[in-house]
């Protein structure tokens, strides 16, 4: 223990202006709200608040390179290595750095920030322990890049070569994923296998100083990331995201089941039509959990023509690439009991003609994401009301940007850990109870939820429809997902087409 | 005899290049053994391996009769490395330095770290990058010595020294006396030979041979020559010439006594045996 402390006494004296500066850092990081700006709600720009998502991981990842780089891993002119320490002195002390200046001092903050928004940091633990392994996380890459350097300015190139090799690699492009996939899994994969290779390289450079073989598992981890994130199928991440998903009590077995019904006019589709023929099939899921909201999204659709042919919907990366489709196929995200869709379009001329000859089969994979409702509150007029398992909502009264003599009323919620698009929010109208039945069946997700991986609590707002109804919210908590494989054989689809052959393509 | 530091056959390769050749040496307690050889002929190799600061491609080597990869702190405790290549934490003053060290060696000893810093007159309130390069070996050497180490490494101490730090470095370590074995690797034979006790010969990765000083000065002599113009030295040396230098008109090397002193129509100097 002696030898640690003193190996971090030494680490202290000679960084603590470094440490200040990120104590600076991170106390502005609390005073300063990243999400919705108060004074504006209508205007959802996150402003220079949102800069300390970037700056405050690099100053505690260059704070990292700092102090490793007292005590070097990589070469062998080291000061440390003749000193009668050995290895676990220097790592616990290290440690204990990292620790003192960076892990408590940002669960303080975040403590604080919660306290602040009138949120009980016990009672939130679980939350705040979590964010501290995401900042793990950053420690992890960091110290990791760290002991395999020689110096301050290879580590400043660690990034810039991950950042070039990304680009190379073409990182980034959505490969089906949509904006906010819940069962996105590149992400938590990708950061996965590089903690996982960080965790090996500081481990092996550490205990033997292993240079040349830290280096190439480092470098392997990062490709193997990349790789992940950039290839991934949407197949693959919906599977691993069910099979990682908590188990929900009470869930059986899910299937479907085309029932004729009149088409919905309403269905929104994610892209809008331009050209092809629309079918809207009707869908009716058994099995699914009672008291429980489902949320579908389609992984995966195959059709087997009269003739045996066989053709793969495919989901487009972008509004571009969507014109080179021939099938694509959209469940609307939120399934209703007894109004369930699924749409196909069918963007190639020659595959519907080819499709619509006779009885078609159609093989599908979908993501069934479970959320179990909970009580349905109505909140006061300007009151600030706490939603038990979510956080706390409001409805402030605001100026119009439009007419600042007006006022309008939005709902704002702020959650500590549950993402907010799971909450069901909407104005209740005034009438029989049927109606409003009704009306609550088809509240959606509160809208704008805005994330920052730094800041402990999530904010969204949804506007008003421009009456001065009261807001009405439900609690949803995740209960679990799977993954459903159905096939609906027979189908005719000119039974169900809801808009036929489009040929004039809008080339805006 | 007790042996402080022994090698085995030990090896290392640096991709391609073979730093160090089946290395086998023993070092006897109380000795002051020296490892002499031109620049790249794996001299500070040889003594980081012994150090665990480099991992050997093959062989071993024991230091207080364990095995270098497995020194304990308690061992480590009583082993002094001073290197022109060791990365000191130059922004410490000498003195948060010495006090720094202080803190990881039981045995040490703050009146004769004291009597060091006075000796040296070494400027406790100077951070160690202010110091000239005599300075820094200087305290490098005072925080190896205050705790008295069984075996003290020294690589390369005295190269780029002037001659009054040089001896008063030479000094300390022989008053270190026989507690203290010391085991040194110079390019230089002249500044170790007056105090040396066994010397091994190393070029090229390999020992030519290990001698203690007493045998060697009898067996080998130093031949200085010196040229009519100043003419750069053929590249096929002899073999047998070893250590060969030279200075403008002076070339000097070392030859095994049994081999004639080469004579030509330049002029020769023969320089005598040399003793202790």
């Amino acid at each position: 223990m002696r030898p640690a402390f003193q190996i971090l006494r030494k680490d202290v004296e000679r960084l603590w202006w470094a440490i200040l500066l990120t104590f600076v850092l991170l106390a502005v990081f609390a005073l300063h709200d990243p999400v919705l700006p108060p004074d504006n709600l209508a205007i959802r720009d996150l402003g220079s608040g949102d800069w300390f998502s970037l700056i405050l991981p690099l100053a505690w990842s260059f704070l990292i390179a700092i102090v490793i780089h007292q005590d070097p891993l990589a070469g062998d002119r080291q000061f440390w290595i003749a000193l009668p320490a050995g290895w676990k002195p220097l790592a616990l002390a290290k440690a204990a750095f990292i620790v003192a200046f960076i892990q408590i001092p940002y669960f303080l903050a975040t403590a604080a920030i919660l306290i602040s928004h009138g949120f009980s940091p016990l009672r939130y633990l679980p939350h705040l322990l979590w964010m501290q392994l995401l900042v793990l996380c950053l420690v992890f890459l960091a110290v990791a890049a760290a002991v395999v350097v020689r110096n301050f300015a290879q580590f400043m190139l660690v990034p810039v070569m991950v950042a070039a090799g990304t680009v190379f690699l073409n990182v980034g492009t959505s490969r089906g994923f949509q904006q906010d996939d819940p069962w996105d899994m590149r992400w938590p994969l990708a950061l996965t296998i590089l903690a996982i290779g960080a965790i090996a390289v500081i481990a092996l450079q550490w205990t033997s100083r292993r240079t040349i073989l830290s280096r190439t598992i480092g470098i392997a981890a990062v490709i193997g990331a990349v790789c992940v994130y950039n290839w991934l199928s949407r197949d693959a991440s919906a599977a691993i995201s069910a099979a990682l998903s908590p188990a929900s009590a009470g869930q059986g077995p899910v299937s479907v089941a085309d029932t004729p019904r009149e088409p919905d006019h309403s269905f929104g589709w994610r892209y809008p039509a331009f050209r092809g023929t629309a079918t809207m099939i009707p869908i009716t899921f058994s099995g699914l959990p009672a008291n429980i909201v489902t949320h579908f999204e389609a992984v995966s659709l195959e059709l087997s023509g009269p003739k045996g042919e066989r053709f793969a919907a495919t989901w487009p990366r972008s509004q571009e690439e969507y014109r080179k489709r021939e099938i694509l196929a959209e469940l609307p995200p939120q399934y209703r009991p007894g109004v369930g869709w699924l749409g196909i379009r069918f963007l190639n001329p020659a595959v519907w003609n080819s499709l619509r000859q006779g009885p078609v089969t159609i093989h599908g994979r979908l993501l069934a994401s479970f959320y179990r409702s909970g009580k349905r509150i109505v909140l006061p007029p300007r009151a600030r009301t706490e939603i038990a398992g979510l956080g706390y909502c409001t409805t402030p009264a605001v100026p119009d940007p439009a007419d600042p003599q007006r006022r309008f009323e939005p709902l704002e919620c702020e959650s500590a850990g549950i993402p907010l698009r799971n909450v069901q929010a909407g104005q209740i109208l005034e009438g029989p109870r049927e109606l409003r039945a009704m009306q609550e069946s088809i509240f959606v997700g509160i809208s704008s939820p805005q994330e920052r991986w730094l800041w402990p609590l999530r904010k969204g707002v949804s506007l008003p429809d421009g009456s001065s109804r009261p807001w009405t919210v439900m609690e949803s908590m995740p209960a679990g997902s799977a993954i459903v494989d159905y096939t609906i054989p027979n189908l005719d689809l000119n039974a169900f087409v809801v808009q036929p052959s489009v040929q004039t393509e809008n080339r805006r | 005899m007790k042996v402080m530091l022994r090698t085995d056959r030990l090896a290392k390769k640096f991709g391609k290049v073979e730093a160090l050749e089946s290395l086998t040496l023993e070092v006897p307690e109380g000795s002051v053994f020296a490892l002499v050889g031109p620049n790249g002929a794996g001299k500070t190799t040889a003594m980081k391996i012994c150090l665990n600061m480099v991992r050997a491609s093959s062989g071993s080597a024991e230091v207080l009769g364990v095995d270098s990869r497995k020194l304990s702190p308690a061992q480590l405790a009583r082993v002094g490395y001073v290197s022109e290549t060791r990365q000191l934490p130059e922004w410490m003053k000498v003195s948060r330095f010495l006090a720094y060290c202080r803190e990881f060696y039981p045995d040490w000893n703050d009146a004769d770290a004291a009597e060091f810093v006075r000796a040296y007159e070494l400027p406790l309130d100077r951070p160690l990058k202010s110091l000239s390069r005599g300075q820094r070996v200087k305290a490098a050497l005072a925080a190896s010595l205050a705790y008295h180490p069984r075996l003290l490494f020294l690589d390369e101490p005295f190269s780029n020294l002037d001659v009054l730090v040089r001896d008063q470095l030479i000094e300390t370590i022989l008053g270190a006396g026989s507690e203290t074995t010391v085991f040194l690797a110079s390019h230089d034979l002249a500044e170790i030979e007056s105090f040396a006790t066994h010397v091994a010969y190393m070029d090229q990765g390999s020992v030519r041979f290990t001698e203690e000083m007493g045998v060697l000065s009898t067996r080998f002599r130093d031949i200085e020559i010196v040229l009519a113009s100043a003419e750069a030295l053929p590249a096929g040396m002899p073999a047998a010439w070893l250590n060969p230098e030279q200075a403008g008109v002076v070339v000097r090397f070392t030859i095994p006594d049994s081999i004639p002193p080469v004579t030509s129509n330049r002029s020769v100097v023969i320089s005598p045996p040399r003793g202790k």
